[in-house]
């Protein structure tokens, strides 16, 4: 499958953000997108269907984006899944503890398109 | 004139001491000037112990005398502090009118919750716009004059939404805001309870704290001058080695730059954090 063909989902609590992942991710190729408003939703989405993406917040209740991760990468079906943390989130503890549970990559809010898509081909390859 | 007294020097003094204690009658003479000297010096004992018993009633007196001295200004002292306390409680009771309406703590929440919500209706509205003018440049030819204006209209309104990620920023920093406000009333409330200012006082929530696990590593978007996108990747790079992170979530040592070693502190640059990635960045 090549990676633009993969699912992707985006999972944030801001409908607005939500919207322009999806926006932006559909100017990069991504036509296959769903959304979910916290760690507890997608991880139920997860376990419905096969992603090849995930890019979540962090921030967000009842389940963080970290407990989100910290999930996923438990989770024998799961645990390979690319996960992108995408966060106001910036300082040290915060990537520390991302990376120590397992994140694939980390942006910084607010950020670009094209930092977006560097960071999406930095772990799925080029696109 | 008056006559000056004569006397003797240390040397004259055993010259004449010695000169008496060479025969019985001087040394007679010596013993009894001795012991009318101790009957002398016990006699001016006694006198000083007499005059101090005389003087202790009054000295006691004078004790007392400063102890209420104290006790007096200790007195005003916590009359002030009782003054000062019960004028701290009108205080705080006036911070909850009666009028739960006019509550000026919960009017400002209530005013910040209206600029997230105006922001948010504000953000959608533009976003539906950039969506439209992306859907009328799709239409536009692909080639020639046309096509690069299409291409130029598709980078702008790339530009606008990004932006409007802001939304989500102020939504964020006005919600630590709100929650401080929150945090603030409770406290008042809480006093205003404990001090009987107002009986109808709501008692406060169980827990009002966030119960989140990660609670306290989510500290909301950074001030001005906070860790950039290539902050954060420098860092990533620098953890991408397991020995490095390793270190880093020990609690006593850290292997990243003094500046982001500290917890809360800005992370270094972005190329750093992608190296944790590897060349793949």
């Amino acid at each position: 499958m090549r990676n633009l063909e993969k699912h992707v989902l985006v999972v944030d609590d801001y409908n607005t953000m939500r919207r322009i992942l999806r926006n932006l991710l559909s100017q990069i190729g991504f036509s296959n997108v769903e959304e979910a408003e916290d760690g507890g939703s997608g991880l139920r989405k997860l376990r419905e269907r096969s992603f090849g993406l995930v890019i979540s917040d962090w921030n967000m209740a009842p389940m963080s984006g970290l407990e989100f991760l910290k999930e996923v990468r438990s989770d024998g079906q799961l645990k390979e899944t690319p996960f992108i943390m995408i966060t106001a989130e910036s300082k040290t503890e915060n990537v520390v503890a991302a990376k120590a549970a397992g994140v694939s990559n980390y942006i910084v809010k607010p950020f670009n398109a094209d930092t977006l898509k560097k960071k999406i081909e930095a772990v799925l390859g080029d696109l | 004139m008056p006559s000056q007294r004569l006397e003797l020097s240390e040397g004259e003094y055993l010259d004449i001491e010695e000169t008496l204690s060479a025969n019985a009658r001087g040394r007679a003479f010596l013993r009894m000037r001795d012991q009318r000297s101790r009957l002398v010096g016990v006699a001016e004992v006694r006198r000083l112990v007499r005059d101090l018993k005389e003087m202790l009633p009054e000295l006691t007196a004078g004790k007392d005398t400063r102890e209420d001295g104290q006790v007096h200004i200790l007195r005003e002292e916590l009359k002030e502090m009782s003054a000062y306390i019960n004028q701290a409680r009108r205080e705080i009771a006036a911070l909850r009118p009666t009028d739960g309406g006019a509550n000026r703590i919960m009017a400002a929440t209530g005013e910040l919750d209206a600029i997230v919500s105006a922001t948010e209706r504000a953000t959608s509205d533009i976003l539906n716009g950039a969506e439209r003018i992306q859907e009328l440049a799709s239409k536009l030819p692909r080639d020639g004059e046309a096509g690069a204006i299409a291409e130029e209209i598709q980078a702008q309104v790339t530009e606008v939404l990004t932006a409007c990620s802001f939304q989500d920023i102020t939504g964020q920093r006005t919600t630590k805001v709100v929650n401080a406000l929150r945090y603030i009333e409770q406290r008042v409330n809480s006093m205003i309870g404990i001090w009987g200012v107002d009986e109808t006082a709501p008692p406060l929530p169980a827990n009002p704290l966030d119960t989140r696990p990660d609670a306290y590593l989510m500290n909301g978007p950074a001030a001005d001058g906070g860790p950039s996108q290539d902050d954060v990747d420098a860092l990533f790079e620098k953890l991408g080695d397991p020995a490095a992170l390793s270190a880093a979530t020990k609690p006593d040592a850290s292997p990243l730059p003094p500046a982001a070693a500290k917890p809360g502190a800005p992370v270094s640059t972005q190329n750093e954090i992608d190296a944790l990635f590897g060349a793949a960045q």
